[in-house]
Formats: structure tokens, sequence, C-alpha cells
């Protein structure tokens, strides 16, 4: 039985494994896949594999054999990057510090929102769809707009509001004062991010059994209690889904940086760097530069912090379920 | 039957005329030349193409690619050997993307050999690297930092002719910024607060990035002050911050907001052909220090032929690149640059004559700030130090850090790529 790579499950009855099950599929499952597998190798796996191996690389894809000539550098372009690329630290540091701000406040926002929009009446859905609406509008569009709002002297929208209710006296100058770059940033995030995690969070809300609360109700439970011992905890799973793309989405920020950031001569990262992130610091090495084995490897050192990250979430949510 | 008949004739005939017709075209060699700018860029080297394309009996295509990834084009397009035979692009394009092997040597071609004597040795100097022994770019146009100002606004501040020294521009800045309805007396349009803004106030102090040896030098007593100097504009003058825009710039420049500003000369461009109605402004030269002379940045495009093209190709690239630094031709380019708000400057410098479009007063500012002004650096690694030493300078302009700090740390940059 084994030769044949057939086993048998518990209740007796017999299962393939391997090529046999793979090829008792019929032609027409097969045929029905092929056009995807087709692309999936030629679009993704194979550049994911093409990055990796130019990661090792001296690479600038004209590679002249006189002038550039490429090859393998074995890890040299990762202990550059690690050790002494003073410029790829700031865009870790700057990464790190809007990952934690945007996700964390876009979460709290988000589920502040569905609590209080989950009653299902006319006034919520319109207030859904209102807090829903930067998640389906054009990311470009709205960071000119933003742009356009932060920027500017005098008649900038932001001077211009904030002048007018008196808060501000003088303008300030949003995207050319170095301490507001993130914190510019993370607002973005939160303001375009919070309504799809509302959206989730509401999902996650409505999943939830009405007895669980009318049980605890009769049980005495105030509101707070309700939330600590019900709604916090069988949420949980939503709460790991909307931090870890939050998380993986925040680390690949570039259109804004791109966008709505002055660039210095030749380069990308905003005034004095302030806003240098890892993609727009992988752009400027691949794309202005054409250091294409630099910037895999940077690429590849991005996927290994959103892995490692990934994981730990996940293995401290699993612990957390299993000390419940 | 007669009908199918009657259409299948009518079908070949058309096939048959289609496919002559492309045969014909097909048999003229076709340059393909990418303009990087807007498309009135492109306008103007349409009339060097088309003048080109009539006297050799080729074609020549003009495409437009922009500023902000016109150089990841054209490398892209080296590495898949696909794309244009000519461009034009960024001074340090020709160096940097010459060095990674996606250019042809123009020496070879005989085309450096024509437009050397032709042009200005500063800027040609800027393309060619350092004891390099290819020339990948030879200088297209030019684009030269001035100095504007508004002569109404000056005589209302008391001040009766442009300032010529950096004394006398400090003294003018103080009384602009004293005089009511002046609200920021100076405006730093090109290069605002990076190195190249640094640059002409660097080199008319007597400094200088490296020095003819290629050895840095930009940390010394003249860099010094040309940093302290370039802080001013922004503590003590009111000039805005890179990042903050003043959108309504050409307004207050007619209102008389502001005096003085810095700004290359697309301005005089956007002031006189485009607007029309600035005659209150003038230009001169970008003031500098006791004994030392006017020395202003000098950028603009170089033109380079790509590498992978035919010989025959290359040889025909060569030919047309020559043809810019005719005189009947640089004349036609001006006609069309002024009717499209694209000033063509070449860099024969006699040929500024044939820009008729400018007052006399800027003209002469042009000619004679043509006369010193210098092109980036061409040694090893500017390239690669121009972000990091921007980023040191402005730790010093808008940061804590002082201004030795800030200069020894752009120094430390620019020796780590040497």
């Amino acid at each position: 039985m084994q030769s044949n790579r057939r086993l048998k499950n518990s209740d007796g009855v017999s299962r393939k494994t391997g090529f046999r099950r793979f090829s008792d599929g019929g032609f027409s499952t097969y045929s029905m896949l092929a056009p995807f597998v087709g692309l999936f190798l030629i679009w993704s796996a194979y550049p994911v594999f093409k990055s990796l191996q130019m990661s090792f690389q001296r690479y600038n894809a004209i590679c002249n054999k006189d002038q550039y000539p490429c090859g393998s550098v074995g890890l040299k372009n990762y202990s550059t990057l690690i050790m002494s690329d003073a410029r790829f630290h700031k865009a870790l540091f700057h990464s790190a510090l809007y990952v934690v701000g945007a996700v964390i406040l876009s979460m709290a926002a988000s589920l502040a929102l569905a609590i209080a929009l989950q009653e299902d009446n006319r006034q919520n859905r319109i207030l859904r769809v209102i807090f829903f609406l930067p998640s389906v509008t054009s990311s470009v569009a709205i960071t000119l707009v933003w742009g356009w709002v932060f920027g500017g002297t005098t008649i900038g929208m932001a001077n211009a509001v904030l002048q007018r209710l008196g808060i501000i006296s003088h303008p300030i100058e949003w995207l050319a004062t170095p301490v507001l770059a993130i914190p510019i940033l993370i607002f973005l995030s939160v303001w375009g991010g919070a309504g799809f995690g509302m959206i989730l969070f509401l999902a996650g809300l409505n999943a939830i059994p009405s007895s669980y609360y009318e049980a605890a109700v009769i049980d005495g439970a105030g509101p707070r209690e309700r939330f600590k011992y019900i709604t916090f905890p069988l949420l949980r799973p939503v709460m790991v889904y909307v931090g870890i793309t939050g998380t993986i989405g925040a680390f690949q920020i570039f259109e804004t940086i791109y966008l709505i950031f002055p660039s210095s001569v030749g380069s990308i990262g905003g005034f004095k760097d302030e806003a240098l992130m890892i993609v727009p610091y992988l752009y400027d090495a691949g794309f202005k530069h054409f250091r294409l084995g630099y910037a895999s490897a940077v690429a590849w050192v991005l996927f290994a912090i959103i892995f490692v990250i990934s994981l730990i979430n996940l293995r401290l949510t699993k612990s957390l379920e299993d000390l419940r | 039957m007669k009908r199918l008949g009657a259409i299948a004739l009518a079908i070949s005939m058309a096939a048959g005329a289609v496919f002559s017709t492309s045969a014909h075209a097909a048999a003229k060699p076709t340059l393909t030349i990418w303009a990087t700018g807007g498309d009135a860029d492109k306008a103007v080297m349409q009339v060097a193409a088309d003048l080109f394309a009539k006297a050799n009996n080729v074609n020549v295509k003009v495409e437009a690619i922009s500023w902000g990834d016109g150089y990841a084009k054209v490398l892209a397009a080296a590495a898949a050997k696909s794309g244009p035979d000519v461009f034009t692009g960024g001074l340090s394009w020709g160096i940097s993307a010459g060095n990674k092997g996606a250019l042809a040597d123009l020496r070879a071609l005989g085309v450096s050999n024509t437009v050397q004597p032709l042009v200005a040795p500063q800027i040609y100097k800027a393309l060619i690297g350092y004891k390099a022994t290819k020339v990948y770019a030879v200088p297209f146009d030019l684009t030269l930092m001035m100095m504007f100002y508004d002569k109404t606004t000056l005589a209302k501040a008391g001040i009766s002719a442009a300032p010529t020294t950096i004394a006398e521009f400090n003294a003018a800045a103080a009384k602009l910024k004293a005089t009511s309805g002046i609200t920021a007396p100076v405006y730093n349009e090109w290069g605002n607060g990076d190195w190249l803004g640094f640059f002409s106030w660097l080199y008319s102090m007597g400094g200088s990035l490296y020095d003819s040896k290629c050895q840095v030098s930009i940390n010394n007593a003249k860099g010094v002050a040309a940093l302290t100097q370039f802080k001013k504009l922004y503590t003590d003058f009111g000039a805005l911050k890179p990042g903050v825009a003043d959108w309504t710039l050409n307004d207050n420049l007619k209102k008389g907001t502001y005096g003085i500003g810095f700004s290359g000369n697309f301005q005089a461009s956007s002031f006189y052909t485009y607007y029309k109605d600035y005659k209150t402004w003038s230009a001169a030269p970008v003031p500098a220090a006791p004994g030392s002379k006017s020395t202003a940045f000098i950028g603009g495009r170089g033109i380079s032929i790509m590498g992978y093209i035919s010989n025959s190709q290359k040889s025909l690239a060569a030919k047309f690149i020559k043809t810019l630094y005719n005189a009947d031709v640089v004349k036609a380019m001006n006609v069309v640059g002024a009717a499209q708000n694209a000033i063509f400057l070449s860099p024969v410098s006699a040929f500024a004559d044939t820009i008729s479009s400018y007052p006399a007063d800027v003209l002469a500012t042009i000619k004679s700030q043509l006369k010193d002004a210098q092109g980036p650096p061409n040694c090893n690694g500017w390239e690669d130090s121009q972000n990091d030493v921007t980023t040191a300078l402005q730790s010093y302009m808008f940061g804590s850090t002082d201004v030795q700090t800030a200069l020894d740390k752009a120094a430390a940059v620019m020796k780590s790529h040497l």
C-alpha cells in the first residue's frame, strides 16, 4: 500500500497522496488552473526568485563587461545594508515609527468606529459609507489633495483653517518641518485606513452571538466588562488580521512620500530625509541609481522584517488563545 | 460571386497600397530621440529633427520623457536594448549612465571633437568624467542661475541698483525687509535649500566643492562663509524653506511682495515670453565676495547616444547631434522655444544673441554670467554624494548642527565616494 502512495486514515478510508492525488484531478481541472498557474509562475514566482538571486549580485541589468561587470558578491549587499548604510538605517527607523503609530492608531480608530456604528439603522449606514469612502478612492488622488491641504505658505488649507479659527497666528511649514513628517504620514494613514478596518471589525462584532451579551447583562456586567470579557477576546482573530495586513501595508508605504514630500536633488525622502522609509529607499536605489542587486537586498530585508513580525503576531495570538 | 470577387480585389488593392507605403517608409532609416522635459522641449527638439530629416532623407521621431523618471527610463531602455537612439537629459546622466555601460563613446564617433571647441569649456568639462578617456555626453542646452530683482520694489526700499557684492546684497535684503508691503525680501526658486542653491554662493566666495585635482574642498573657510551666507536667506531674509511652496509666486512677484530672487534663466522665459508683463523685473549676476568673480551654477541638459544601437544608427545619431551646434538650427529652435515658453539657450555662447525675446539687459546679464559660470563637478562619486551633501548642509541651515560640523559631514560623504 505504501508503495502505491495510498494511505488509510483512522476510519479505514483510503486517501491518495502526492502525484496520484494530483493526477486524478482530471484534465479539465488542471487546464482551468493552467492559465493562473502559468501567469503566477511567470509574473510572481520567477521575479521573486530572480530578485533573491540578484540580491547576492552586483547587478544593474546593463552589465557591460568592461565598465560594470555584474556578478556574485556573496553577502556584501546585505552586510553593507545592515552594517554601514546610514540612510537605510534612517529609513528603517522611520518605517518602524510609522508602522507602530499607524497600525495602533488605525486599529483603535477602526474599532471605535465599528462599536459606535454597530447598530444597524439608516443613520449609521450612511456614516459607514462616509468613513469607508477613502478606501475606495484613488490613493494618488487623495494624496495629492492632502499635499494641497498641507502645502503652501498662506493659502494651504490646513493653515488657512487653523488661522481662521485663531488656533495659530503664523502659518506652519507642515511639509518642511522634519518632526512633523512622520506624524503627518500617520495621520493620513489613519484617515485613509480606519474605514476599511471598521468594516472588518463590524463583521467581527456582528458574528458575536447576542446571547453572550444578554447573559452578561443578567449577570450584572456593565458596558466596560462586556467589552473586556466578550467583545475584545472574540474580536481577537479580526484584530490579528487587521494588525498583520496593516503592518504589511504600513511597511510598504510609497506613493504618499513620493507625491507630497519634496525630494532633494536626485533623491527621494523629503526634506532632510525625514520622510524616508524602506520602500522609497528601495525605489531610490533600484530605479534612480539602478543598483538592482542592492535594491533586491533591501526588498528581502523588508520581507524578512514583515515575516518575523507576522510570525510573532501569530504566535502571540496563539499563546493567548492557549492561555484561555 | 461577382460581388465577392470585387470585394476581394478591393481588399487586395488596399492591402497592397498600405504595404507598399510602409515598405517605402521602412526603407528610410529612423532616428528616435527622447527629449527630457515637457511638450515644449519636445517641440524645440522637433524643429532640429525636422530640419535634419529633410536634409538627410531620414525619419526622425521625437518623444518627450519627464524629468522625474527620465534617467530610470534611459537605463531601462539600455537594459532592454530597446528604446531611443539619442536622448537629452541631466548633465550628470552621461557620466553616470556611461559608466554603467549604457552609452556610446562620442569621442570615437567624432562628436566630441566637433562640439568641444564650440561650447563653453566649463560646461563641456562638467559632462566629462575626471580623467575619463571616453565621452558619453556633450552639452545640449544650458540653464543658468541668475539673480532677478524688481526695480520698482528696490526703488521703494531706497535701493538704486542691483547689489553686486554679498555685502551689498545683505544690506539690500535688510532694507527690503524693513520696507512695508514686502513680506519676503528674497525667494529662491532653483536649488532651494540644497547643494545646487548653495553652489553659486560657494563659488562666488572663491570656494569650491572639489579642487582642480578632485580633492574635497567644501569644508574650508570659504565653504563655512558661503554656507553661513546661504542660511541667512532663510533665517534673515524670509526665503521659503524647501517643501513650502508659494503657489501664488507669480502674482506676488507682480505685486512686489518679493524684491530679489534666485532662479534659472527659465524664470526669464516665464517673465518675458510667457506672461510678458513683468517689465519691472530685471536680472543681474549673482553677488560675489570682494576679490571673487560672480560665479553662477550652470546646468542644463546633455545629449547622448545609446550604446546598444547599430554602428550605422550611431553614425546617423552622431551626424544629427553635430547639427545642433549650427547657427541656423539654433535660431529655428529659438523661435519655437520663444513661442513655447521654453527658451533654448545653446551651449555655444555666441548664439545667445539669437534669442530675441529677452530684454537687452537680461540678455547682457546672461552673456556676462556665462563667462565665469561653473557646471556641476565631474569628480568621481559626486552623483552618489549629492543627497547626503544636501542633508548635511540642511542639518546646519534648518537644524542645530554647527556650520563646520555640517560641512565636515558633507566632505566625509564626498570623500567616501571618490
